[in-house]
């Protein structure tokens, strides 16, 4: 005999989580092959029958994420099932399994679980893909109407960096936050990550950053946000009158949801444009000398050409390979998949180096590194930027980094600046501050 | 201390059991039991005790092992879950200190508290995990 039955009307089963694994499982969910899940309890075994009984019921699955948030009692989803309960018996001798429907009114007869059953966050084993989750994202319109796909990735892409950002602390592993699975509604997201307690960590630190607008610079540099991160993702749920509510899954690391977008966000997103905190993810930050490389990278990407370090001049390992190509997305050239971008196919299509060097000048600017030197240096324009200051800019506004790859990032900033700054084409820029 | 390559399984082990993290047993260990005295009966390995299981392959050495508890707390807990006569409401808890001369165990990481333990040819676990708790 299996655990679970084979033979009722509720068709093929497998196991989706184990909430009580004692001897074998005795309270855990199952999902049906249309998706349904069903709470399942051990109502107790029958030696001289050979059998084991059970209550199935089906669970929703917002109600069970309440259950795992232990906002009720397992006993609770019995006493006030969704739909039907049945009680089910297996046998270990040939006996087909038996499926008898529970009705209100006898539901006392069967052995229910006790009101201080509630489930153990920690002790949950997941055993199907989609239960593997951490977080539940939902996000909503304030009107009512459904969000479209563009704001749900960029709010995706956004509260990710951010959460990941955050996540950092000198390990090897990369911290990840990623979507697992999406239910329509208003639009809620299951999010997965490979460390649930860094993560949950991180949505705190975000919401103490929200919460505290008097102290906004002081906790985006004591926990290292760029501010200009956190206003993309204000900015978002502000433009398209959005509410964001983030619930963790159970509450072992996180015990309270965090909520963004109830009230205007407008003061907070001019605070963060305002602020004087600069730093710079240092995925944004290139490590490739050689700039022209760089910009053959991109012809081969262009022509569709699979990058192998053998083919490439000058080029040594996959590790090389690797530093150009993300030399090349510090610039916006290629994406992060190797593919290009329009901006790359713009640089290949210039016709002369001069026009390319040009081009780049312009990239160089406007990129998150670039932008950020500036600021930082406070000046406007690449001509005024000082080479040397390169590796104090570095220290001060890249996080993450050993201080031999700063040094080495720097040679690759003092290079490019180099290079670039008497390429600089000049914009007609307005000198009378009257006309401001 | 009983060296492992020491042991004496019983004839019906396969190749791999007890699994290679296994450790000689020792610490205080907690059961429900149906005889108070405990029997043999109450520590037959789980297969013999629910042979109507089919264990997974990676289940299958732990099958050859019984199950007992290493947090008293979480035990109590399991009758206070199933309270009936068939669940667990007839059975007692006992407890004990486990001996490397029983055999060897293995504390699952990923069920808190559970400790598998492989009795070797002649032990006795029911003599030593035999002091009534409830």
């Amino acid at each position: 005999m299996n655990i679970l039955p084979k033979n009722t009307m509720l068709g093929y089963l497998k196991y989706y989580e184990i909430y009580d694994d004692f001897e074998g499982p005795k309270c855990f969910s199952v999902k049906d092959k249309l998706e349904q899940v069903y709470l399942v309890y051990w109502c107790g075994d029958y030696i001289n029958e050979s059998k084991s009984t059970w209550l199935y019921t089906p669970i929703s699955h917002k109600r069970l994420d309440q259950l795992r948030r232990e906002e009720f009692s397992i006993r609770e989803v019995y006493i006030n099932p969704e739909q039907m309960i049945y009680h089910i018996s297996t046998f270990s001798n040939e006996n087909i399994d038996e499926l008898n429907f529970v009705t209100k009114e006898n539901l006392q007869n069967y052995n229910l679980p006790p009101d201080s059953f509630f489930i153990e966050p920690d002790e949950i084993q997941v055993k199907d893909e989609e239960a593997d989750w951490n977080f539940e994202l939902r996000i909503a319109k304030k009107s009512k109407a459904s969000p479209d796909r563009g704001m749900v990735t960029k709010i995706m892409d956004s509260l990710s960096e951010i959460i990941e950002s955050l996540m950092v602390d000198g390990s090897r592993s990369q911290p990840k936050l990623y979507p697992v699975s999406a239910v329509p509604g208003s639009f809620v997201l299951k999010l997965g990550t490979n460390d649930n307690e860094k993560a949950s960590v991180a949505i705190e630190q975000l919401n103490s950053i929200l919460s505290d607008e008097e102290d906004f610079d002081q906790k985006l540099k004591e926990l290292e946000l760029d501010p200009y991160k956190l206003k993309d993702l204000l900015d978002i749920v502000n433009q398209d009158k959005l509410t964001l509510t983030l619930k963790p899954k159970t509450k072992i690391y996180l015990k309270k949801p965090i909520y963004m977008g109830k009230q205007d966000l407008s003061a907070t997103i001019n605070k963060l444009e305002e602020s004087t905190t600069i730093l710079v993810d240092s995925s944004k930050v290139p490590q490739a000398n050689n700039l022209d490389r760089v910009i053959e990278i991109v012809e081969r990407r262009l022509k569709g050409e699979v990058l192998f370090h053998e083919n490439i001049e000058g080029i040594g390992n996959e590790r090389q390979v690797t530093y150009h190509t993300d030399a090349a997305y510090c610039l916006g050239l290629l994406n992060k998949n190797r593919t290009i971008t329009s901006s790359g196919r713009c640089l290949v299509f210039k016709e002369t180096k001069e026009a390319k060097y040009e081009y780049l000048a312009d990239r160089f600017e406007s990129s998150e590194f670039g932008w950020a030197w500036l600021k930082w240096s406070k000046v406007n324009n690449m001509t005024e930027l000082r080479p040397e200051t390169a590796h104090k800019f570095i220290q001060d506004s890249v996080k993450g980094l050993s201080e031999k790859t700063k040094k080495r990032r720097a040679t690759t900033l003092i290079s490019w600046l180099k290079l670039l700054q008497g390429h600089r084409r000049s914009y007609t820029e307005i000198m009378n501050n009257q006309e401001l | 201390m009983v060296s492992k390559a020491n042991y004496e399984w019983p004839d019906g082990f396969p190749p791999g059991v007890p699994i290679e993290e296994a450790i000689p047993a020792s610490g205080k260990v907690y059961r429900l039991v149906k005889n108070i005295p405990p029997t043999e009966q109450d520590f037959q390995m789980y297969r013999e005790d629910r042979p109507d299981i089919h264990f997974t392959k990676d289940k299958i050495p732990f099958s050859y092992g019984v199950s007992v508890w290493s947090e008293l707390s979480r035990i109590v807990r399991e009758k206070e879950r199933y309270p009936s006569p068939e669940q667990f409401g007839n059975k007692t808890i006992v407890g004990g200190e486990l001996t490397d001369d029983l055999g060897l165990m293995y504390a699952c990481t990923v069920n808190e508290g559970h400790v598998t333990l492989w009795s070797q040819e002649g032990a006795e676990p029911h003599l030593q995990i035999c002091e009534e708790i409830t």
